[in-house]
């Protein structure tokens, strides 16, 4: 087994800022929404960690995606390789099988996370969607809905408030769907727990090769 | 025969021959005691009556001794009865009747007793020719008339005692005293009583004798002074009321005590010479000092010179004047005196003249007031001389009335100083009156009070103020053909109404206008054109001249304009208000007040309706006129504004509280779904942006954005108001334009009614979501609709009930919970009215179609998509079962998975 340095600091204290924001963020939001059923803390609670977290969000994001794209391993790790397809699809159907049926049955995962390439071409995909449109979309649509107002031109691009709220919504539906398979995928590792000490120490154990 | 025979019979003829002659010869010489033997031999055989051929008895008894006592006692009875031959008597006569023997036996009176001899009394008698002298005087016992006053001696010896009485069966004591001296000082002293009492038979007397009243024997006893005093000798003014028993003589010249004329003007002397002493007052109780002076001379004048001061002055007498008499007032004795004129004047005959009628009838003018008392002259005589002034004012003095038959009451009393102040004062009352003279006193019939005034106009005033002079002034030409001159000229105190040149404008418009004039519209409606200057003056135009506002007239023009009615003359009234006030009038006219005067409410406002046009106040700085104005017609929004703290502030007097126009602008006053009201809270409360940022922000920084988005999708009464708020849609096209029902009319080729019912198809006056989408289905390919949202109150006179500031939503799950308290309504706008606002079920904004058709409308929480929700269960669902099913898997392939790390 060695220890490979998956995740820098900067990725392991967004991930976690993210996680906790998500969790509460979801958390909040149903509050906001189902205010006759859920009496967890009142509208104007619920509204204000929901806005400030948004915000912290929003700074979040922008670490991340000083980082990544400072550091260009954006384009190495999160972006799926569209100029060879059909090699991406194949290996992507390896994985799916993998996930699928291998894992069932003992066989061992195809990816091998390096440094360089720490997502698998599904994780990568789904990432990749993810970091680049379903959270920027969130975060933008969670702006519109902070002040409507300020923000109507970003409103009226996406087709009026209720698009907007629409958007939001469905996200936040999709987030929280994700999560719960997120969460489970996280205990797909070595061990139960090795996907998460690794989040947190940034050292994923790789079995050695042969 | 034989000789001695022949002889014999000779001897016995001239024996008797000449006992005859000598009986004829000697009977001349012997008549007196013959006949008197003879005619009484038989005559004074009680009980010889004869028949006449009439029925009656003539009794021809005599009673020998009381012939032979009487004054023809000496005489033969063939003196009077000459046409009885005692040769021949008796034999058969024919006599027709008593009195026609009476009559014939009397001629032979004036044998002896020729009327030149007689007494004047007699005169008067014999001319009549209906009483015979044996009427008066008797037949046979003729006494001497001073053996009358004798027996008029006989019967005062009793009828001299004071408490002589009789009580009749009436009930009344009939006094039987009569003053002897008095009585043999009167006229009638000289001839006893029997000439008047001929009832009574001195011979059986006194007798019980059936008088039921005195009234009723005072007229038996005075018909009897017709014997001497025939009717028709008597003077006219007996002629009038002596007919048919009105009035017995005594009323006048008394029964025992008559006077005669000489005596009736030695008594009038008697008075007059106390009361011909001026200055004789006598002060009544009430303070009033009635003058007891009369002229002698002027009174001697009079009518009633001769006529005596008792005769009208009742009760008063030497024996018993002066003494205190207790007169109320100057009018009451007045009253009591000419009650008297009735006696000798009958109200029956007076009533004859038709004036006089009525003024007797009403009691209200005495006789006095117009002949006089004792001035009096003739009114005849005064009649023929007065001048018409004189004559007419003679009763036009007085506060006479004429009553119509509508109960209205003219005065004919004519101040004659107006008259001598007024332009025709040198006018003879006949002048204007034409139809009336000394002769003529018509009557007229008009009905009403105008009637009257509107016809003497035209028939007395215009004979000389013609029409075409009148056409002279085209104003006063029209309203002289439909008022009545007196109206505004006033009629017996008519004065020039020549305006002085260089008159200011206003005075000489105020010169007709200040009187009650009338302007009739063409649909014949009234209205007044009176001004009230006072108003203008305490107006804001009180220095404007008249014509600055009514332009086109002036002291030189005055246009005669015809309206339709009043509202058209109304409307053209704004004309004049815009001259000056130009940019309220334009507002005004967008307003939608002037748009409901427009479609003909009668009840809308115009710019005189609120202001006002001569009492124009100045309104600006005026709050509470502010407010009234409007509150004058919206009380109903009065009352909700009265519950509000804006309200509590007008109350309190202070300077910058909010009143009606204040918010909904005084001239622009639009609709309320189009008057953008939320401005009008910012114009006063002009940081509300600031104060509301203070609390209503979304962390982490306070964006007045933020409020803004709230303004923008609620009103700011339904977070300040308390009352019933709800979610409104409106139905707008896409350039953001409300869709009114009138365009989508047009797009379905549906009446608006039948819109109406296909919204609500199943007629539950609600409309479900899906109604709603369904309905929107029919013309969305035509048109693209959509809705827009807003959080209102439902009612908008709930606006008005605008709360304190602790009393305002502050609570954000007020409005961002899906069961917040709000009820739905659907707006669809009206062409230039209020928009229709429908039910509609408030989860039509939590449907899925609420998305396409609700772009830009979103409230967290409330307006949510329910079925969003549904999905996210489902989500995670899927996303616990994907984790669930795949661990599942894992778990029954463990041993394959052991097995080949196993094996």
């Amino acid at each position: 087994m060695k220890k490979i340095y998956l995740h820098p600091l900067p990725v392991r204290i967004w991930h976690w800022i993210n996680a906790i924001s998500f969790i509460i963020l979801i958390i909040t939001g149903l509050q906001i929404r189902l205010g006759d059923k859920m009496t967890f803390m009142s509208f104007q609670t619920a509204v204000k960690i929901h806005s400030w977290l948004g915000f912290i969000l929003i700074a979040n994001y922008l670490i991340w995606f000083v980082y990544y794209f400072a550091t260009l391993k954006f384009f190495k790790i999160y972006l799926p390789p569209f100029w060879r397809p059909i090699e991406f699809t194949k290996r992507a159907l390896r994985q799916a099988k993998y996930y699928g049926y291998g894992i069932m049955v003992g066989d061992k995962n195809p990816h091998h996370p390096t440094p360089e390439n720490k997502f698998n071409p599904l994780q990568q995909v789904a990432y990749f969607l993810i970091m680049i449109i379903c959270i920027p979309l969130q975060l933008l649509t969670g702006l519109v809905l902070w002040d409507p107002v300020k923000f109507k031109f970003l409103a009226n691009i996406l087709g009026g408030i209720q698009i907007v709220s629409l958007i939001h919504v469905g996200l936040w539906i999709f987030f929280s769907a994700f999560i719960i398979v997120h969460f489970y995928l996280a205990t797909l590792g070595h061990t139960f727990w090795a996907h998460f000490i690794a989040m947190i120490t940034g050292y994923e154990e790789e079995p050695e090769e042969h | 025969m034989k000789l001695n025979n022949k002889i014999f019979y000779i001897f016995g003829i001239v024996v008797f021959l000449f006992i005859f002659t000598s009986f004829y010869i000697f009977s001349e010489n012997l008549t007196f005691a013959k006949s008197e033997n003879s005619c009484l031999r038989c005559h004074s055989v009680k009980r010889l009556p004869k028949v006449l051929l009439n029925g009656e008895k003539m009794d021809l008894y005599i009673d020998k001794t009381g012939f032979l006592n009487s004054v023809h006692g000496s005489l033969s009875c063939t003196d009077c009865h000459s046409d009885i031959n005692p040769a021949t008597h008796p034999r058969p006569m024919k006599i027709s009747s008593k009195l026609e023997y009476a009559k014939k036996v009397s001629q032979s009176c004036a044998n002896c007793h020729p009327e030149d001899g007689l007494s004047p009394i007699h005169k008067n008698i014999l001319k009549e020719g209906k009483i015979s002298c044996t009427e008066c005087h008797g037949s046979h016992y003729i006494k001497p008339m001073k053996e009358l006053a004798k027996d008029a001696d006989k019967c005062l010896d009793c009828h001299s005692v004071e408490d002589l009485s009789k009580d009749l069966p009436s009930g009344e004591k009939m006094y039987l005293y009569v003053n002897k001296e008095k009585f043999l000082n009167s006229v009638h002293g000289k001839i006893g009583c029997l000439f008047c009492h001929r009832d009574v038979d001195p011979s059986n007397h006194p007798q019980p004798v059936e008088i039921s009243s005195k009234q009723e024997y005072a007229k038996k006893i005075f018909k009897n002074c017709f014997n001497c005093h025939p009717l028709n000798t008597l003077s006219p003014i007996h002629q009038g009321f002596l007919k048919e028993d009105r009035m017995v003589c005594f009323g006048c010249h008394g029964n025992h005590y008559v006077k005669s004329k000489a005596q009736w003007k030695e008594e009038t002397d008697k008075c007059l010479r106390c009361h011909s002493v001026r200055r004789l007052p006598k002060v009544l109780p009430n303070g009033e000092q009635m003058d007891l002076y009369v002229d002698k001379e002027a009174f001697k004048k009079t009518v009633h010179g001769d006529v005596g001061c008792w005769v009208c002055h009742q009760g008063i007498d030497f024996s018993n004047h002066p003494r205190p008499m207790r007169i109320e007032s100057k009018r009451a004795y007045a009253k009591k005196i000419t009650a008297g004129c009735f006696r000798c004047h009958p109200r029956d005959v007076l009533s004859m003249h038709k004036g006089h009628a009525k003024l007797i009838e009403e009691e209200k003018i005495l006789c006095i007031d117009c002949h006089g008392h004792h001035k009096n002259q003739s009114f005849r005589e005064w009649k023929e001389k007065a001048k018409y002034q004189e004559y007419c004012m003679s009763c036009h003095k007085l506060d006479l009335f004429k009553t119509l038959p509508n109960k209205e009451k003219i005065s004919l009393k004519v101040d004659l100083t107006q008259l001598k102040e007024s332009v025709h004062k040198n006018f003879e009352c006949i002048v204007c009156h034409k139809d009336f003279s000394k002769k003529a006193h018509p009557s007229y019939n008009f009905k009403t009070r105008k009637e009257y005034s509107i016809n003497l106009s035209r028939s007395i005033c215009q004979t000389c103020h013609t029409d075409e002079e009148l056409k002279k002034n085209p104003a006063h030409y029209a309203i002289a053909k439909t008022a009545s001159c007196i109206d505004c000229h006033g009629y017996h105190n008519v004065k020039s109404l020549k305006v002085p040149a260089g008159v200011p404008e206003n005075k000489y418009c105020m010169n007709c206008h200040s009187l009650s004039l009338v302007k009739k519209m063409e649909n014949g409606e009234i209205l007044s054109v009176k001004v009230d200057e006072k108003q203008i003056l305490a107006s804001a135009h009180k220095d404007l001249k008249c014509s600055q506002c009514h332009i086109g007239f002036s002291t030189k023009t005055h246009p005669i304009r015809s309206f339709k009615s009043i509202a058209d003359y109304r409307s053209k009234a704004q004309e004049i208000c815009a001259n000056c006030h130009k940019n309220e009038t334009l507002e005004y006219n967008n307003s939608i007040h002037a748009k409901a005067i427009l479609k003909g409410n009668r009840e809308a406002p115009d710019c005189l309706k609120c202001h006002g046009y001569h009492n124009v106040a100045k309104i600006t700085p005026n709050l509470a006129l502010r407010y009234e104005t409007c509150v004058r017609c919206h009380d109903k929004e009065d009352k909700s504004f009265k519950e509000s703290i804006h309200y509590k502030a007008y109350e309190e007097g202070k300077k910058d509280a909010p009143v009606c126009s204040s918010c909904h602008n005084a001239h622009k006053v639009l609709p309320t779904n189009i008057a953008k009201l939320n401005e009008a809270c910012i114009k006063c409360h002009k940081d509300v942006k600031k104060s509301h940022n203070k609390w209503l922000y979304n962390p982490p920084f306070k964006l007045e954005s933020f409020v803004d988005g709230h303004f923008a999708g609620s009103t700011c009464t339904t977070c300040h108001i308390s009352g019933e708020k709800a979610i409104v849609l409106t139905l707008i096209t896409s350039e953001n334009k409300p869709l009114t029902l009138e365009e989508i009319s047009k797009l379905t080729n549906w009446s608006i009614e039948e819109i109406k019912s296909k919204l609500d198809s199943n007629k539950d006056d609600i409309i479900q979501k899906e109604e709603l989408y369904q309905f929107l289905k029919n013309f969305k390919d035509k048109e693209k609709v959509q809705f827009k949202g807003r959080l209102d109150i439902v009612n908008g006179n709930d606006a008005h009930k605008i709360l304190t500031k602790q009393g305002a939503v502050k609570d954000c799950a007020f409005c961002h919970n899906p069961e917040a308290q709000f009820v739905g309504k659907l707006e669809i706008n009206k062409e230039g009215e209020k928009p229709e606002k429908f039910n509609l079920e408030k989860n039509a904004v939590n449907s899925v179609y609420a998305i396409p058709n609700i772009k830009d409308f979103y409230v967290l929480g409330l307006t949510k998509i329910n079925i969003l929700d549904i999905l996210f269960v489902i989500a995670l669902i899927a996303g616990a079962g994907v984790a669930g099913g795949h661990i599942f898997l894992r778990l029954i392939t463990t041993p394959i998975r052991r097995k080949r790390r196993g094996g």
